[in-house]
């Protein structure tokens, strides 16, 4: 029996006519993915279990997809394989403030799931741009970022536990609604950042927290990027918490000062956005006596209605960005690196001398918080002479990353797109064995390779 | 749109945040083809030739044109602009379709209602004098009469009623077994809403002129339907009939009609006419001490500009937003009822629900076909029953 008799047989609803398997060969990354043989809609982990199995059975490569937002090729589908879309498994299952947990299917998007727990003052932090389309599974599997992660961490605090179907269709759990728990080998852990290659996440347990409603927001102008990335290591090193701290450079501070009508001061090259909680009194006073000694050209405190705009335009900066492209065929492919608070304003320094020997158009922004910057690089994709620019560019940012303590990949995970970065990491902190550890757990889950092979790394 | 198709689907950098709002991607238990990516994913191979019109004329026309997804996308791309000019170019059509466009240019009404538009009207005081048309455009009068289509749809199955629909052409609406369908208490309460907009515009000391039987149907469904060059001529007609009539101001008293003739037939054609929405001219402000929730129209708040007029006559009254809201509304699913009838059943659902877990008092509605998909019970109402009531 083939696959697609044996779905028929099981009553397991797939699409498979070449019109509907269209919509799936593609992600938020600049991958164009082969046609699947089929897309696979399951309503439980039963059904997933059963795909895996025959799957297993026949050799057939699988890609779980949830939102499709992976910015590095991870949810792009292959030749040949079975696109399971995760979508329908779209439910929160259990609440509980008391236990600061809540426990959701994976293909609940992240805005819902906080729209939901705002009704009840709590938050799940994580929170990628991508959070309007981006689900529980995808972003666990890609160990998702965000604007808050100076504050929060990334999405690996907030996992307890997790329900996966492994590549031979078994059916495992791991951890649960506990906040501690020191029970042999970590495997939740296992399952983060694993970019659907170890096994499919289908539901997990999630740390929540209750919502922080009073802070303020401000915008500090630099003339320089040292000088920022000083202010925010100070604030750091003085034991305060920023909820988000977010810089730009001049092409993006200037898009956020259209859009927000907030005047740029004279000679200013960077903008800082930070959000200072107010939780005791005096942290305001704390945060701001420290960014005046850090030679700003300009701090504005914003007013509600400000801070809104501010936000949603700087949440939208990669949006405002891509409406800045001028040519046909021209997209924006972001690199992602991250380094230590006290290395940014030499990381910065570097990126700059670097974007000048390119010679691209690059416009930088990021989580300066948790020092992760993004190089948007504006690139034709049909340009070959292009591509293999920007990609050496990207090369060469990671390696400043690298020389900086620092880790080529902060938020968006390996895929496709960085699997020779990944290698590059690993010479560079000379352990080139982790990589034969990931090959060997990969050896032992996934023997046959089935699961997403050809993503974060090759076998 | 003020660049080629190819160049304006080439801006998509295939993020998915349209799906994420695309009323119809869950309506359709996520079959992607039903999504607004999936459109655009087969807007690109279609372009390239690599995939059939036929194939892919569904996902186009189940697409609601809400523009949900024009307003989340960081490309600034709608996936509804994209269905529509695939549909305008594609030169398959939908048999039911077919029968709505022939009678819209044969009767001037999408099902030939016939006397049905005027009833509402009778013993109503016009004045022909008067600068403003009242221009109901037959939109809530048609619609217990697209609801009989839609039932029709049920009893005899979709494949029966494509079959027949060039019979029901020719026959029109009255010659047809659609009639039997018609429930006569849905006309009612459409012509009781239509008396409410006379009522609460009288008030406002605005008189009105109506041209009665001579009232023509506006052509939005040829658009919707992808009949470009019907619409042209539809278009063109129009603005003669209404110069004709020597109309200088249009009163439009629902959202579809307003926003077509205020902004996409410009398109097509020149509209020398000013286009009101007939909340303008009401000078009352509601006065009610319970909650209201109000479903805002999509083409209200998502074509043009931001229409917000009601909340001025609102003031004074409690309302209680729903989860999605202002420029985040969601759609009732009504564009999809003729077509895709158990598409726009899940949808109206979904969107009833969240409105009645607002626990308002009443669920305020100012859309012909917004009210038909979500009157599920007495708490909803049209705005002109709220204000003449209130």
């Amino acid at each position: 029996m083939d696959l697609l008799q044996y779905l028929t047989v099981k009553n397991i609803d797939f699409l498979s006519k070449r019109e509907d398997v269209i919509p799936y060969i593609r992600d938020a990354s600049y991958f164009t993915g082969e046609l699947p043989i089929a897309v696979v809609l399951p309503k439980n982990e039963n059904e997933i279990s059963e795909i895996l199995t025959k799957c297993y059975e026949e050799n057939i490569k699988v890609v779980a997809r949830g939102g499709g937002t992976s910015l590095t090729g991870s949810s792009s589908s292959l030749k040949g394989s079975v696109v399971i879309s995760m979508l329908r498994l779209n439910r929160i299952l259990e609440f509980s403030g008391g236990d600061r947990y809540v426990h959701v299917q994976a293909g609940v998007r992240i805005d819902d799931l906080n729209l939901y727990l705002q009704s009840k003052g709590f938050l799940y932090p994580p929170d990628p741009a991508s959070s309007l389309a981006s689900t529980v599974g995808g972003t666990i599997s890609t160990n998702a970022g965000g604007l808050r992660g100076t504050y929060y961490g990334s999405t690996k605090e907030w996992i307890l536990g997790l329900g996966i179907v492994l590549a031979d269709g078994r059916i495992i759990r791991t951890g649960g609604k506990i906040l501690k728990r020191s029970a042999g080998y970590d495997l939740t852990s296992l399952f983060v950042g694993a970019e659907g290659t170890l096994g499919i996440i289908f539901d997990a347990y999630l740390k929540i927290v209750p919502r922080i409603e009073n802070f303020t927001r401000i915008m500090v102008f630099f003339r320089k990027a040292e000088d920022m990335g000083k202010a925010i290591y100070q604030i750091k090193e003085r034991g305060l918490n920023p909820l988000s701290a977010e810089f730009t450079d001049k092409i993006s501070m200037n898009i956020i000062s259209r859009i927000s009508g907030i005047p740029v001061p004279d000679g200013s090259e960077v903008l800082l956005i930070i959000d200072i909680p107010l939780l005791s009194g005096n942290e305001y006073e704390k945060f701001i006596q420290i960014i005046k000694n850090s030679n700003p050209t300009g701090i504005k405190s914003l007013n509600a209605e400000e801070s809104e705009v501010v936000y949603k335009a700087r949440k939208g900066l990669y949006s405002s960005l891509l409406n800045e492209r001028e040519r046909e065929g021209e997209y924006i492919i972001i690199g992602d690196v991250v380094v230590p608070s006290s290395e940014v304003p030499e990381a910065l320094n570097e990126t700059r001398d670097l974007i000048e020997k390119f010679g691209l158009k690059i416009s930088l922004f990021g989580h300066i918080g948790d020092g992760n910057i993004h190089a948007n690089v504006f690139t034709n994709i049909n340009s070959n002479e292009e591509m293999k620019k920007a990609e050496k560019f990207l090369e060469e940012f990671g390696d400043i990353a690298l020389r900086h303590n620092g880790s080529v990949s902060a938020e968006h995970g390996i895929g496709f797109e960085k699997k020779e970065l990944l290698i590059r990491e690993f010479i560079y902190k000379k352990s080139i064995v982790n990589m034969e550890i990931m090959k060997s757990i990969k050896k032992i889950l996934d023997p046959k390779n089935i699961l997403n092979p050809g993503k974060v790394f090759d076998l | 749109m003020n660049e080629s198709l190819d160049i304006y689907v080439s801006r998509c950098i295939n993020c998915g945040f349209c799906d994420a709002v695309c009323p119809t991607l869950e309506a359709a238990d996520f079959r992607g083809y039903f999504g607004a990516r999936g459109r655009v994913n087969l807007a690109k191979e279609l372009i390239k030739n690599d995939i059939g019109e036929e194939e892919v004329l569904d996902s186009f026309n189940s697409c609601l044109h809400c523009n949900a997804c024009l307003y989340v996308c960081p490309a600034g791309i709608s996936a509804g602009e994209i269905s529509e000019k695939l549909k305008l170019r594609s030169s398959k059509k939908d048999p039911l379709a077919k029968f709505i466009a022939e009678n819209i240019m044969k009767y001037r009404d999408p099902l030939n209602i016939g006397k049905g538009s005027t009833l509402w009207s009778k013993g109503l005081k016009f004045n022909e004098q008067s600068e403003y048309l009242f221009y109901t455009a037959r939109m809530y009068q048609l619609m217990p009469y697209n609801s009989a289509v839609a039932k029709m749809r049920e009893k005899l199955g979709e494949g029966l009623l494509k079959k027949f629909s060039p019979t029901f052409s020719k026959l029109g609406f009255k010659g047809s077994l659609l009639k039997i369908f018609l429930e006569r208490e849905k006309v009612e309460e459409f012509n009781n809403i239509l008396l409410n907009i006379y009522k609460v515009l009288a008030e406002s000391g605005v008189e009105l002129r109506y041209l009665g039987e001579e009232e023509p149907y506006s052509g939005a469904m040829l658009l919707e339907f992808g009949f470009e060059k019907e619409f042209t001529s539809y278009a063109n007609w129009l603005v003669n009939f209404f110069k004709l009539k020597n109309i200088k101001k249009i009163v439009t008293i629902d959202p579809h009609t307003y926003t077509l003739l205020k902004y996409q037939i410009k398109d097509y054609v020149n509209f020398p006419f000013d286009v009101i929405f007939y909340l303008d001219l009401v000078n009352k402000k509601a006065n009610f001490s319970g909650t209201v929730t109000i479903h805002q129209a999509c083409h209200l708040e998502r074509y043009g500009e931001k229409y917000r007029k009601y909340y001025d006559i609102l003031s004074d009254v409690r309302i209680i937003n729903p989860t999605h809201f202002n420029e985040r509304t969601f759609c009732c699913g009504g564009p999809d009822e003729v077509l895709f009838p158990n598409l726009t059943n899940k949808i109206s659902e979904k969107r009833f629900i969240e409105l009645k877990s607002t626990e308002a008092d009443y669920i305020i509605t100012m859309c012909p076909i917004c009210y038909i998909n979500l009157k599920k019970d007495e708490k909803v109402i049209d705005i002109s029953q709220f204000i003449a009531k209130f």
